[in-house]
């Protein structure tokens, strides 16, 4: 295998007095489906926010795809391809699904304001050219029922999947998933799962996702990290990991059998 | 070439003569992609080729399973240009159904749209050794997929493309040899007792069908026709491929089910048949929108509806329209009819039928108040799907309308409605004792009790289910459940009474509706079962009830009723893929609530499991109310 598309080495993130993240080394290889598990308060979300930029650790390096990106801001992040969804939706509530997809795509817009102001010549075709690519992700999402409609009125598992759709609107290489199944009944769980799946399979694009259902981390993902109070305390496939007595006293509480 | 008695060569005339018209158009992608009648030709051209070179064989059949799209009348066509019939499968049918369809009509090759339906068929193949080839349309999901039977409909084009060129007239001589009294297709009835049973028609059966209902209610090439009720369904090949063949006109599809209306909006068909489902659906998505919208809007809906309801009772009656009303109905029309007709997309509506169970005058009276001259459609599988049709200047709401030319309709002495045409089928496949039950002398036997009133057919039940009370007092359930489901708040209504004192009914409300009227109201809940359990929501239901049984005679009325905890569904059996009840099972699964309706208890307790789609299973503990009619 090449090396790693994201490279994580002794991390430390500290807020104050309080320790988030320590020492926390692990890596993701190109083409991976990978899971971070962990009890709640673990760190989990604090580590892909560190990832995606939105914190910045005192201490350690995180290379992707050969970038040392830890100096860079979550813009400059998103360029090099790194996308990402949020454990509480964070659509554009009062927008079409439609135009919060199309947002997606405005890193990879080349026009101006006056070349796209004017919808004329290059900043039409570019218009017709996004939109398309926008028409693939809601094809693929199976999402065209909702296409023109508001975000704030859909169903909560459907947001979410609006909100899978806007990251993948920005064609990311690794895709930050922050429990991507949280409040779903089974069915949209199973859909989700597949979308994921597909992703990851047709489209080639790594997956790093945290998620508590421990069905959907056991069956999709291929390796999983396990965090508790903000140190990695197992790293391998999920079967192992299920085994590792560490990990099920950190679930369960106490000393493990 | 010789005549036109078959779909492929009425296809390959049109592809020479319509040429670069749109035969077929699909919305993919956002856009409407269109198919122009050649390239619909040379596309039915390469698969039929390709199946060919797979090794169908005259005679032979092409079970062919998906949501309408493009792929599957061209799979179908191909397979009769090949000599060989389609049998169209209903795309939500269970496991068990599936296999019994495919197995019994003796397919070599399965068409499957997505990774769905390949998914269910792939399941079993191995009860399903007759099938040799399974061809996918929708290659999302399935590249992955090593399957030896397994293969995409490309590949199959491309198969059809090589013996094309081996053998160029291959083809053409294919078509050439077909005649009208082949067989076309095989349409598995849905049943409500027992297997299915594939009635077989003819191309010379379903042109038949076709061009006499052109001579009532006439079809234009230009016109637009949007396809989406299952293509497995009579009706739907009535329109998409026979008529659609015939006339010429384009069909087209939605870009997913759910999009339908939508859809129909964008289009603006010309012409749409559909069953009464659908145009409730329309009804109700108005009076939804309405209690929704802002007081201007709902003033003038509130003022000029009773204009419409006017002028379209005065022209039912044929009584003429004085002019101060057609002054009015002008203002309406550009107020209210217009812009609502464009809403629903019906501007462009010139012939809108609905068939296959009754529609609630209401609602027909709904349509007609703004310009939409709805007409009712009646006829089964085994006629080529119409026997009778409305005409435009007689429709009565009650009736099912006229035959249709070369139809003849009489009454047997035992009150059974029986047809004969030239539309009438060769048999049902592989089952003669069901033929021989259903044909004699050319007459079919439609089951359907019912009358001629002025030459028009009146239909009021199913002649196995006119049923007694104890006393021997005749009643059919189905005629008075459809009384009921006229009411919005009425979502499915089972009536009981055979060999009892008195009769009753399950109802099911309709959530969308009560649920907004349960809003209006304050009155909150959480879920149908609680919804259906308020006593406020019982009192609302008990006044539509009353008002159905005005209409019936005293010792045929319903004396008690129960809100059931859940909506009846085909997936749990209790009703068929077309949504018409199976009253036996109804009756044998809510025996304990049935009993209650008819002791003394007020009360019923309910501990039982329903299954989700997905296979998974809840319990559901209720406590029923058994409602006496006349006490509040």
């Amino acid at each position: 295998m090449s090396s790693p598309l994201l490279d994580i080495s002794r991390l430390l993130l500290r807020f104050g007095g309080v320790t988030a993240l320590s020492d926390v080394s692990f890596s993701v290889a190109d083409g991976a489906l990978n899971a971070i598990i962990g009890p709640n308060g673990a760190g989990k979300t604090s580590l892909l926010n560190c990832i995606s930029g939105v914190y910045r650790p005192q201490q350690g390096r995180i290379v992707f795809d050969g970038n040392d990106v830890i100096r860079m801001g979550p813009a400059t992040r998103t360029r090099l391809g790194i996308a990402r969804t949020f454990q509480n939706i964070a659509l554009f509530r009062g927008m079409t699904v439609l135009d919060n997809l199309l947002i997606g795509r405005h890193v990879h817009q080349k026009t101006g304001t006056l070349t796209g102001g004017v919808y004329w010549g290059r900043g039409q075709k570019e218009e017709i050219r996004e939109r398309e690519r926008v028409e693939e992700i809601i094809d693929f999402l199976e999402i065209q029922p909702w296409r023109k409609q508001v975000v704030h009125t859909l169903a909560y598992g459907l947001q979410k999947r609006v909100e899978l759709g806007r990251a993948l609107a920005l064609d990311p290489r690794l895709l930050l998933l922050d429990e991507p199944m949280a409040g779903m009944n089974s069915e949209e769980k199973e859909d989700m799962a597949r979308y994921i799946l597909e992703i990851n399979e047709e489209r080639g694009t790594t997956v790093l996702m945290i998620e508590h259902d421990m069905g959907v981390v056991m069956d999709l993902s291929h390796r999983v990290v396990v965090l508790n109070f903000g140190q990695k305390i197992a790293e391998g496939a999920p079967e192992e990991v299920q085994r590792n007595s560490e990990v099920q006293a950190a679930y369960l509480g106490g000393q493990a059998a | 070439m010789s005549a036109l008695d078959t779909f492929p060569k009425l296809l390959m005339r049109n592809a020479e003569r319509l040429g670069e018209r749109p035969a077929l158009r699909e919305k993919d992608l956002g856009i409407w992609r269109e198919t122009s009648w050649r390239r619909y030709g040379e596309r039915v051209r390469d698969f039929s080729l390709g199946l060919v070179a797979l090794g169908l064989q005259r005679g032979g059949k092409v079970a062919i399973v998906g949501d309408n799209r493009p792929e599957w009348v061209i799979a179908e066509l191909a397979a009769q240009s090949a000599g060989a019939a389609s049998v169209g499968i209903y795309q939500d049918s269970t496991l068990s159904e599936v296999v019994y369809v495919i197995d019994h009509c003796d397919a070599k090759f399965v068409v499957a749209e997505d990774q769905e339906q390949v998914d269910k068929i792939l399941g079993i193949t191995e009860q399903l050794p007759k099938v040799k080839h399974v061809v996918y349309a929708d290659p999302r999901g399935l590249r992955r997929y090593k399957h030896e039977k397994l293969l995409s409909f490309e590949e199959v084009e491309k198969r059809g493309r090589e013996l094309g060129e081996k053998d160029p007239e291959l083809f053409r001589r294919n078509v050439e040899q077909g005649q009208g009294s082949d067989l076309a297709m095989i349409c598995y009835t849905s049943g409500t007792t027992g297997s299915p049973k594939g009635a077989m028609l003819t191309f010379a059966n379903l042109l038949n069908m076709a061009l006499s209902l052109h001579q009532v209610d006439p079809r234009h090439p230009t016109d637009e026709f949007v396809s989406f009720l299952p293509l497995a369904w009579i009706g739907e090949q009535m329109m998409s491929v026979a008529t659609a063949l015939a006339i010429g006109f384009t069909i087209n599809f939605p870009e997913e089910p759910e999009t339908a209306l939508h859809d129909i909006r964008e289009i603006g068909p010309n012409v749409m048949f559909a069953p009464p489902r659908i145009w409730e659906g329309l009804n109700s998505t108005v009076q939804v929108k309405i209690m929704d919208t802002t007081p201007l809007k709902r003033f003038l809906y509130e003022r000029l509806m009773p204009v419409g309801y006017k002028v379209a009772d005065l022209r039912l009656e044929k009584d003429g329209v004085p002019a101060l009303w057609r002054v009015l109905y002008f203002f309406a029309d550009w107020l209210l009819f217009r812009p609502l007709k464009d809403r629903l997309g019906l501007s462009k509506l010139r012939s809108g039928t609905t068939g296959g169970a009754a529609l609630g005058p209401d609602v027909f009276r709904f349509f007609h108040a703004m310009g939409v001259r709805l007409k009712q459609i009646y006829g089964q599988t085994e006629i080529s799907g119409i026997s009778c049709i409305h005409r435009d200047d007689r429709i009565r709401f009650h009736t099912v309308g006229e035959p249709i030319p070369g139809t003849e309709v009489k009454i047997s002495e035992g009150g059974e409605i029986l047809s004969r045409s030239l539309a009438v089928f060769l048999g049902y496949y592989k089952n003669d004792e069901a033929t021989r039950a259903t044909l004699t002398d050319g007459w079919l036997h439609s089951g359907d009790a019912g009358y001629l009133e002025d030459g028009q057919l009146v239909v009021i039940d199913r002649l196995k289910d006119v049923l007694r009370l104890a006393d021997g007092t005749q009643f059919s359930p189905q005629f008075i459940e459809n009384r009921l489901k006229f009411s919005p708040y009425i979502k499915e209504a089972v009536v009981i009474g055979q060999d009892r004192p008195y009769l009753s009914a399950l109802v099911c409300i309709d959530q969308g509706i009560v649920g907004k009227w349960a809003e209006k109201e304050k009155i909150s809940y959480t879920t149908y079962t609680d919804l259906s359990a308020k006593p406020r929501v019982y009192d609302l239901l008990q006044k539509e009830i009353d008002k159905v049984n005005q209409t019936l005679p005293t010792a045929a009325k319903i004396r008690k009723f129960v809100l059931l905890y859940k909506e009846l569904d085909a997936d749990d059996e209790e009703l068929t893929r077309t949504r018409k009840v199976r009253r036996s099972f109804v009756e044998e699964r809510y025996k304990p609530i049935i009993s209650a309706l008819y002791g003394d208890e007020r009360r019923i307790a309910v501990d039982t499991t329903i299954r989700y789609q997905d296979g998974r299973t809840a319990r559901i503990q209720a406590n029923l109310a058994v409602r006496e009619m006349g006490a509040a």
